[in-house]
């Protein structure tokens, strides 16, 4: 892949990358650093990339890494809590029900949705993605369904 | 909820995000894109030759050849079992090591059959204040040289501490799963595995800083595993509906079932659940075997490889949580009501 496919890959992927480091950071300087990381630190370990089929695959797992060097970062200064829960209400009203609801998820069952109901990853991506089993992604899209669904129902009284 | 437009729901890239990824690229424009040299095809035809001339002695090795313990953790099997699968060619030894940048990697062991696969590597730093955690990580290439890459799942990792105590050597594991059952061919498979890196601990996706790099390659040839097939096509009762069990595959290590899709989307809706979805149908995890004795081993029903729901089947394939004898097994136990399908 040379710096120009590589350059179109990425834009094209921009929005997918914005979204799953938006469901992990909330905010979006975070979300611009975490993106910024990952672009560099793609292009540093392009060698290594095995596939050029699986370069969204490749660059989402960085990003997520990014993700959560950013978080632990913040750990270290604030408690992470903290830092969520201000971050939450500076933006929350901004954005739609739905979106509220899915970010109010765990991260174990938040960052499978995302990828797989959001963004269109097959399970078998974000089995890569997340280094995790396929019967351990199904478990939590399954439960992060529920999940959400009763969030939904109870808060905004969707479906009733 | 499935049919919703999520993508949607979620915001639009902010214009100064959207900025600081273009100033990113920007800035790529005054480096350099790093290449990797790839082994010509010639060179990878001789290397094959060298390695299955080695390799080959351990099907004659066969007595010889010990199972390392880990492996046997993974496979929970007995002794006799643990021969039979080295016989079967489906437990290989190992008998490669490679040392560079002060790091050794010794191959140990390979389990497989047409469903999946395991190997198990040692990897030892020569610095003993070298202290290779689970959280390290392997930068890792795989090639089929003359193949394709019949593999739709590939993990791998360190083990984690409960296994093995820290220091500067730990155990290395891939796991594959085939997903095609096309691919579940009768031929042997190549593999090269080249590590060409040790990294730090990252996070949960990727791999962090790199420690050192070097080139470590291994040849691995595994013996393709004639599973014993049942064509049945015959009602069943599960979960008290009928489905249709078209037929059953077993190795001493995984099993695949394949039933009619109209009798899996019946439980589907018994379940309450969305197969087309990735929900897995709790009743037809298998949770035991019968043996012809009557004897039952316990199965963790969960274990799935793969699922498919295509041209009217629904087929899944499943790693058994212990080795089992294929000649003796009469039944499987499927879901929460141990319901049997009887093999002849």
């Amino acid at each position: 892949m040379n710096k120009k496919q590589f350059t179109t890959e990425v834009l094209e992927a921009e929005k997918s990358l914005y979204h799953i480091a938006k469901s992990i950071l909330r905010n979006d300087e975070d979300c611009a650093d975490a993106m910024q990381n990952a672009v560099l630190h793609a292009f540093e370990k392009l060698h290594t990339l095995q596939n050029e089929m699986y370069f969204k695959t490749w660059l989402t797992r960085i990003l997520i890494n990014e993700c959560h060097h950013i978080i632990r970062s913040r750990k270290e200064q604030v408690p992470y809590e903290d830092y969520c829960e201000a971050e939450a209400s500076v933006q929350e009203e901004e954005y739609s029900e739905v979106f509220d609801a899915v970010m109010k998820l765990e991260d174990n069952y938040r960052i499978p949705f995302v990828l797989f109901y959001v963004e269109g990853f097959s399970i078998k991506e974000i089995c890569r993605i997340l280094k995790l089993s396929q019967s351990t992604v199904k478990t939590r899209l399954y439960r992060g369904r529920k999940l959400l669904k009763e969030k939904l129902v109870g808060a905004y009284g969707y479906g009733e | 909820m499935e049919s919703k437009n999520w993508n949607s729901e979620f915001p639009e890239v902010p214009e100064h995000v959207h900025q600081t990824v273009l100033s990113t690229l920007a800035e790529l424009e005054h480096r350099k894109v790093k290449r990797v040299k790839r082994m010509k095809k010639s060179k990878i035809v001789i290397l094959i030759a060298a390695a299955i001339a080695v390799l080959g002695t351990t099907v004659c090795a066969a007595e010889i050849f010990k199972w390392n313990n880990r492996a046997a953790e993974v496979f929970v099997a007995d002794e006799e079992q643990r021969q039979k699968l080295v016989t079967e060619q489906i437990a290989t030894g190992e008998y490669q090591t490679v040392s560079d940048a002060g790091l050794t990697i010794q191959a140990i062991q390979t389990v497989q059959d047409n469903s999946c696969f395991y190997a198990l590597f040692e990897i030892t730093a020569d610095d003993k204040s070298l202290q290779i955690t689970p959280g390290h990580d392997m930068g890792l290439l795989i090639d089929y040289p003359g193949g394709e890459n019949p593999f739709g799942y590939v993990g791998y990792g360190f083990v984690d501490e409960r296994e093995q105590a820290v220091s500067n050597s730990r155990y290395y594991e891939i796991y594959g799963t085939k997903t095609n059952p096309q691919s579940t061919g009768n031929e042997d498979l190549n593999m090269k595995l080249q590590f060409t890196s040790l990294n730090a601990p990252g996070g949960k996706a990727t791999a962090g800083e790199v420690v050192l790099t070097g080139n470590w390659e291994f040849l691995l040839n595994l013996h393709a595993t004639e599973p014993v097939c049942y064509e049945l096509n015959k009602e069943y009762q599960i979960d008290g509906c009928a489905v249709t069990v078209k037929s059953v595959e077993l190795t001493p290590i995984s099993v695949k079932l394949t039933c009619d899709e109209a009798g899996a989307r019946q439980l589907e809706k018994l379940e309450g659940v969305n197969i087309d979805q990735a929900d897995s149908l709790v009743s037809l995890y298998i949770n035991g075997i019968k043996y012809q004795d009557g004897t039952i081993v316990e199965e963790e029903g969960y274990q799935e490889l793969w699922v498919s729901c295509e041209n009217g089947d629904y087929t899944k394939a499943a790693r058994l949580t212990s080795v089992i004898d294929t000649d003796k097994v009469s039944a499987l136990l499927v879901g929460d009501a141990n319901d049997e399908i009887a093999l002849p």
